[in-house]
């Protein structure tokens, strides 16, 4: 299956006229006013809906299916396949504003993206006013001009407010600026106007998984089973959920519907190398992780499993062999100049390195990878070098380098006041967090560590901080979710296990 | 792993890259001047309920033990949630200076009816119809702006 990783942070989409006609006849009631005075007036109860939000934008039949065909591959998540057919879509109506907007979308931070966002004002010129809304949306998004870019999500949504695609679509940009709570009602919101909107379901229940809500995650995969029973997905997709809660085994039954649904889908035979290597049995991890090895086309897929087998070895307590099994797998990185891949190989050898010199020795070429050309959005360099810069800082603090934690953090701070980003932020907390806690300032560390609540490291160096403060029931939460934490990352792993009862 | 689930844990794993959700001061647009001091707008809600032009101070925002509103009452106005609220009920026993509404699009639709008043809401609920307000110079998702939160 090919699936850009990482790159889909700031993807919105657009929703189908058709949909929009039908939709906007379901029109529900606005809100209700809830506390006000006579002294004030009313809210306007205006509910402005559009029958045709989006209306064709192009004369060519072939360039509107090839964009059919497109949309459907993106709520797949197939982001490279819905790329190529977008692409397509232009080359047979150069002028197609949308398909642009589509291309800017997906390819973000990159330079095809940049060129692409030109083509979409320049084709929007004479589009529909959704059509400018949506090109609006997107190169704001593309400039970081986010104010703006919300103003056009919310303007398009006003216009179409019963669109169930659109609203699912906000969801996931809205989640991708780090607005949970937003996403979340949104895609309630796709699902309330279109409860069979399968795409809507596996997203909401991630949604909620990210925020612990398990249970609940969980029925709503039940209904997209459901829905698609053919399809190995949603089987893949509960696998994954219930991995996340930590009940392997019931995850791995599920990764095995998936592959008999569909033998090939690598993602479900990836999935259950993943669930032997949580369980402990690392040479059952190693032999699923081969099998998948078979399965993929693509270099990125191939590494991702690579990077996996690797940190098996590290789960045993040989470290001397995972650094050996990491070797090959950076110079495949660097063959395709996967820069991104190369940075993040080199934060796990940082993880394995027998000493504070060597762990910073392969932090500084995880920073020179993505200096070098090649493959990597100019988005995910900087969330990656922010990765990398906070993970030096943590290690030079507890290795007594104040010197170069204080450098780490200086960079961030730097990086955070020109690229006002949420990945850089949390870095600059959690590496400002290591820093007070190693100067023995307690009380700034934890409300440092407190704002970067998805590292590992910063939430263990919270619980102890925390405990050491005598906070006990801070600390006793704060170890509990570490202990509950499956994810596959290395340093995911390194920490919860100090957690958990051997 | 799932379509969705990799873009999932991409998140999870290396967090998202744009801003998170800040607390927008908004007015209807073009209808005051969208900028203001962080002391004054103290002293406006706590204490006079007036701006500095004379005018009577109307506030629409959401429920005050919000994850939003508690971001005004700790980082602006130096309140617990409780706090904020008994200040709420003690200034409307007066006019009514705080109006508190269900929804950030509620707020939005008051501002439209009350064009004087202004709006506390989440940044991500802002139109095109609504001004969004400097404080101490810095918009919302700008860096240090004083109503951010994580």
């Amino acid at each position: 299956m090919d699936i850009c990783l990482r790159s889909v942070a700031s993807r919105l989409g657009l929703l189908l006229a058709a949909l929009a006609v039908l939709a906007s006849l379901l029109a529900g009631p606005v809100p209700t006013f809830a506390q006000g005075s006579q002294a004030v007036a009313a809210p306007s109860d205006a509910s402005p809906a559009s029958s045709v939000c989006l209306p064709k934008s192009t004369k060519s039949a072939e360039a509107a299916k090839l964009f059919e065909d497109g949309l459907q591959l993106r709520y797949d998540f197939h982001t490279e396949q819905a790329l190529d057919k977008f692409r397509e879509a232009t080359r047979k109506d150069a002028g197609f504003a949308r398909a642009w907007s589509y291309i800017v979308l997906l390819g973000t931070d990159t330079p095809e993206a940049k060129r692409a966002a030109v083509r979409a004002r320049l084709a929007s010129k004479n589009a529909s006013p959704g059509d400018k809304l949506l090109m609006k949306w997107v190169t704001s998004t593309e400039d970081g001009r986010f104010l703006e870019a919300i103003r056009a999500m919310n303007d398009l949504i006003a216009m179409c407010p019963r669109d169930a695609q659109l609203n699912y679509e906000a969801g996931l940009w809205v989640r991708s600026q780090g607005d949970s709570a937003g996403a979340v009602r949104l895609t309630r919101r796709a699902l309330e106007i279109e409860p069979d909107f399968a795409g809507a379901l596996n997203t909401l229940a991630y949604q909620l998984a990210t925020m612990n809500k398990y249970d609940e995650a969980l029925s709503y995969l039940k209904r997209y089973i459901e829905l698609e029973p053919k399809d190995p997905n949603p089987y893949d997709s509960m696998a994954e959920i219930l991995q996340g809660a930590g009940r392997l085994e019931e995850s791995l039954a599920e990764y095995r519907h998936a592959l008999q649904v569909d033998p090939t889908f690598y993602t479900s035979q990836k999935g259950l190398g993943d669930d032997y290597a949580l369980l402990g049995d690392e040479d059952r991890a190693r032999l699923e992780y081969t099998k998948a090895l078979a399965m993929v086309t693509l270099p990125q897929q191939r590494l991702d499993i690579e990077i996996q087998s690797a940190i098996t070895y590290a789960r045993e307590g040989n470290g001397r062999q995972a650094r050996l099994e990491f070797a090959p797998v950076l110079l495949e990185a660097s063959k395709y100049q996967l820069r991104d891949y190369e940075s993040l190989i080199h934060q796990n050898l940082a993880l394995l390195a027998e000493s504070p010199a060597a762990a910073i020795k392969q932090l500084n070429a995880a920073d020179l990878a993505l200096t070098q050309p090649g493959h990597v959005s100019g988005a995910k360099r900087t969330r990656l070098l922010s990765r990398s810069l906070e993970l030096r800082a943590q290690l030079a603090a507890v290795s007594r380098k104040p010197a170069t934690a204080r450098y780490a953090v200086a960079r961030l701070d730097k990086m955070f006041q020109t690229s006002h980003t949420n990945a850089v932020e949390r870095a600059y907390h959690g590496a400002n967090g290591a820093l007070l806690a190693a100067q023995n300032k307690a009380r700034a560390a934890i409300e440092e560590l407190e704002q970067d609540p998805e590292n590992a490291i910063s939430m263990a160096k919270l619980a102890e901080l925390q405990a050491a403060s005598g906070n006990v029931a801070e600390a006793g939460e704060t170890r509990a979710l570490l202990r509950a934490d499956y994810s596959t990352t290395l340093q995911d792993w390194q920490i919860a296990q100090r957690f958990r009862p051997q | 792993m799932s379509r969705y689930g990799l873009v999932a844990l991409a998140v999870i794993a290396f967090g998202s890259f744009a801003p998170a959700a800040d607390v927008a001061l908004v007015s209807l647009k073009n209808s005051r001047t969208a900028a203001v001091n962080s002391s004054d707008l103290v002293k406006i809600i706590k204490t006079t309920h007036k701006w500095s032009d004379g005018r009577d101070l109307l506030v629409v925002l959401t429920d005050p033990s919000s994850p939003e509103m508690r971001v005004v009452a700790e980082k602006l106005l130096s309140l617990t949630t409780g706090d904020f609220r008994r200040s709420i009920e003690a200034a409307n026993r007066g006019r009514v200076v705080f109006v508190v509404v269900a929804s950030d699009d509620e707020a939005l639709k008051m501002l439209q009816s009350n064009p004087g008043a202004v709006a506390l809401v989440n940044v991500y609920s802002i139109n095109s119809s609504i001004d969004v307000w400097k404080i101490d110079g810095r918009l919302p998702l700008e860096h240090a702006y004083l109503l951010h939160s994580q």
